[in-house]
């Protein structure tokens, strides 16, 4: 009997706890972002219960914005009645944690997409068109006017490129101790794609690092100049034919059989096997910036604005020389890098691009996105200017981000300490003297050839980082991969985009 | 022990003269089923949770046949028949994701039960109850790592700057691991046997447990030697376990350990023509336009197959000695 009494209440015990189980599961939904009773109730009394906008942004790291989420929905909740749940996104998780969270259909409101994700995202209904939402956006046409049509890919505007520098030129950022140690100047380097054998005055530095520094890795970093084509060609939206020559032509070739790629390859493959570059480099995905705070590191490859070099200093805690290794070019591709996309996941998207035309304007959203919170991670200087707080540093500091062009408006954030004063300023005039690209405006709509597309995608993952790293002979590997790209219907797509094109060009004489 | 008392019971009321209780055959069925209603009742949470993750979800299994569109939800989509998996098979690659997927699984299984075999019998060997213990939590430790962990693990030795091997074994002729496809078979070979033997390994160590020590005693006076021992008592003894593990792993072997083939390669592209399965294939292929029909269409063409392998490798042992078959 006793037996008898004691399964059946272990029975009924397991059960009620899988109910529970469900009964939280359920809750799970609303309960969600509500870590923040004492915001609530600040007007928790307004009649509508306020909505609560799954914002996916691009952060620091995981696990330490939930002050600055708390003081997000102070402020929504005053503006708007909506509440804010932040969702952790960084850069090295962004291609799987994205597409899977959008697969399991997770009640995401709002995210940031890249330009390449994009056709795939708008081809399997993820993205809400945006101008059938237009009466909610009011400020955001306003802030960025024309560029606002950039957003626009087939027939529907996909979203709202992020409001910050257009022109995206690269360069190589050199340790300042140790390059002045050498006796070298930073206007003693000319590095131009005019002439392709000026490259090698890098390989000339590198090689003196090497040999007074052994220690010392001279190029580290997950980018390089192959890999960057945003800066050196117009890619119309993925790299499938592009526009070469900082998109000065409206003929679509291929990047990865045009001699510039070959050279860069070249030049990668060479700083590989002479142990300039990092062994690992093709392998480790760690970016150049995180490298050279560990100390190893001479230099690494990446883009810039205006204000690069307080940018790298925040970001490594070393100050850096500029070598500018391209011209600067804008192009589609860059206005549209990066978008803010309401999801089909959202539950109520009005509400969601309420949200979004509010995060263009307000200056405290912006700056609690990169900075973090105020008097805690950051302070007002005497200049008006962001800076660390008494007693923290780049390495203890809770939460610092400093990638302001990823969030919706960097003109309105408070500049960081050591930036020039009218700095946003000269970020408007650094893209007043870039080549705009013949295609400016022009987005291709891949949805006819997905299919080449994904195969195309998948020869690239295979050949791509290895051959423009050169930790591969690109003499051998560049034919194949060529061979393969044609194979998985390269030049259908090619002839898809130039046909587009042409039609575009037409449209705007 | 309650299905008797209960049974005694209504015997000791019908003797009584109780009228039979009408519909008798549902009572009988009820009858029987009583003493089992607790256990019943336990198994609805895990019947549930069943119902819930593994059935339920196999209504998607349509997506397979449809482009979908997430605003258009599973039944809105619109059919495309055949195409999803069209795609897979005009992938060049189709031939090499496939002879990996399955030769790599099919080493897996012989390496894994055979070397999970060896540790069993030498684990119930060891006299001491504690190093026994001690052992046994140590091959079965990796089993609870996460393959990230791991293949950061195997970066330490394979990192072609400051890896372990590199900068020790072969300072003198440096291998670019994650360049060079030679390596790489014995390299996952060895990593998921040291991640998964453990699991085999105790199911192993549960079926000797299980023998009778009495018939070790007789052999070892009739003049059997411990190799006899094990090859006339406890490999024969341990044949339904090998079974049961076999069955299991046929059916999977059209799936790939995602995490072994993508991360621990840190996804390097020299190394596809090794690395590459079915599994990573289609995490490329989703991130694409189509990506969710073509995977749900992959997804389900591995698990007929596994499906039919495991009704045939059962099949099969069930001729040859139907006691130890599953089903």
């Amino acid at each position: 009997m006793l037996k008898k009494a004691l399964s059946l209440s272990v029975a009924s015990v397991l059960l009620a706890s899988s109910l529970a189980g469900c009964a939280k599961n359920e809750s799970g939904g609303s309960a969600a972002g509500s870590g923040s009773p004492s915001g609530a109730s600040a007007s928790a009394s307004s009649s509508e219960a306020p909505y609560t906008v799954n914002f996916a942004y691009h952060a620091p790291k995981e696990g330490n914005q939930a002050e600055v989420n708390e003081l997000i929905n102070q402020l929504t909740m005053k503006d708007l009645n909506m509440k804010v749940k932040l969702i952790p996104i960084t850069w090295d998780t962004y291609n799987s944690k994205m597409s899977l969270m959008l697969a399991a259909g997770e009640p995401i409101d709002i995210s940031f997409a890249f330009a390449f994700s994009l056709p795939s995202f708008i081809d399997q209904g993820y993205i809400v068109d945006a101008s059938k939402y237009a009466e909610y956006t009011k400020d955001i046409y306003e802030v960025m006017g024309d560029d606002v049509e950039a957003g626009h890919i087939g027939d529907m505007l996909a979203g709202f490129p992020m409001m910050n520098v257009r022109a995206t030129p690269s360069g190589i950022f050199v340790r300042k101790d140790i390059f002045e140690a050498l006796g070298h100047k930073a206007s003693d380097f000319t590095v131009t794609t005019d002439d392709m054998s000026s490259f090698d005055q890098l390989t000339k530095l590198f090689a003196e690092v090497k040999a007074k520094y052994p220690d010392m890795t001279p190029f580290d970093g997950f980018r390089t100049f192959g890999l960057n084509t945003i800066t050196y060609v117009d890619g119309l939206g993925d790299n499938f034919g592009v526009l070469e020559n900082y998109g000065q032509t409206t003929k679509i070739t291929n990047w990865y059989e045009s001699e510039q790629f070959k050279k860069f390859a070249e030049l990668n493959r060479e700083w590989f096997t002479k142990g300039y570059a990092s062994k690992d480099i093709a392998v480790d995905k760690e970016l150049g910036q995180a490298k050279m705070k560990a100390g190893k590191t001479f230099a690494f490859f990446a883009s810039y604005g205006a204000n690069a070099l307080t940018d790298v200093k925040s970001q490594t805690g070393y100050d850096t020389v500029l070598i500018p290794v391209s011209s600067k070019m804008k192009s589609t591709t860059a206005v549209n890098g990066a978008l803010n996309v309401v999801l089909n996941s959202s539950a109520d998207k009005a509400k969601a691009f309420q949200f979004l035309n509010w995060a263009y304007k307000s200056k405290e959203f912006n700056d609690l996105l990169n900075w973090g919170v105020p008097d805690k991670d950051w302070v007002v200087n005497k200049d008006g200017q962001a800076d660390y707080p008494e007693g923290v540093t780049a390495a203890t500091v809770n939460y610092h981000s400093d990638y302001g062009f990823i969030y919706p408006n960097q003109y309105l954030m408070t500049p960081w300490a050591g930036s020039p004063a009218d700095i946003w300023d000269r970020y408007k005039k650094f893209d007043a003297d870039a080549l705009v690209s013949k295609a400016y405006g022009f987005t291709f709509d891949s949805s006819s050839v997905a299919t080449e597309e994904s195969q195309l995608a998948a020869v690239l993952a295979k050949y791509e980082n290895s051959v423009s790293f050169g930790s591969v002979d690109p003499a051998k590997m560049l034919p194949k991969m060529n061979k393969e790209l044609y194979d998985a219907g390269l030049q259908e797509v090619m002839d898809a985009k130039q046909k587009q094109l042409d039609d575009w060009l037409a449209k705007q004489k | 022990m309650p299905s008797r008392s209960n049974d005694a019971a209504e015997t000791a009321r019908l003797a009584a003269g109780g009228l039979p209780i009408r519909r008798e055959g549902n009572m009988i069925k009820m009858r029987k089923l009583k003493p089992y209603l607790p256990l019943y009742l336990m198994m609805i949470p895990c019947a549930a949770y069943l119902i819930v993750n593994n059935y339920m979800p196999m209504v998607g299994i349509i997506s397979a046949f449809k482009s979908f569109k997430v605003s258009e939800g599973i039944f809105g989509s619109p059919w495309v028949g055949l195409k999803n998996f069209e795609y897979l098979f005009r992938s060049s690659d189709v031939a090499t994701i496939v002879r990996n997927t399955l030769l790599y699984n099919g080493a897996f299984i012989i390496v894994n039960n055979v070397v999970g075999i060896v540790l069993a019998i030498l684990i119930t060997g060891i006299k001491s109850d504690r190093m026994k213990k001690w052992y046994q939590s140590s091959v079965l430790l990796p089993f609870t790592m996460s393959m990230v962990v791991i293949s950061y693990v195997v970066f330490a030795f394979l990192s072609q700057q400051n890896g372990m091997l590199n900068n020790s074994l072969f300072k003198n002729n440096p291998v670019e691991w994650y360049n060079d496809p030679t390596w790489w078979p014995l390299i996952l070979i060895v990593v998921n046997c040291w991640k998964y033997v453990g699991y085999g390994t105790l199911i192993y160590i549960a079926g000797i447990s299980g023998i009778d020590r009495s018939l070790y005693e007789a052999a070892s006076i009739d003049g059997a030697g411990k190799w006899k021992q094990i090859r006339s008592i406890t490999l024969p003894a341990l044949v339904p376990s090998i079974v049961t593990l076999f069955l299991l792993s046929i059916g999977r072997i059209c799936y790939s350990d995602f995490g072994l083939f993508y991360l621990v390669p840190q996804n390097s592209g020299p190394l596809f023509d090794v690395t590459a399965t079915i599994d990573t294939y289609v995490y490329g292929a989703l991130m694409s336009p189509g990506g969710i029909g073509r995977s749900a269409a992959t997804g389900l063409l591995q698990a007929v197959v596994g499906f039919v392998l495991v009704l045939l490798a059962n099949a099969v042992v069930r001729r040859l000695s139907s006691k130890d078959a599953i089903f």
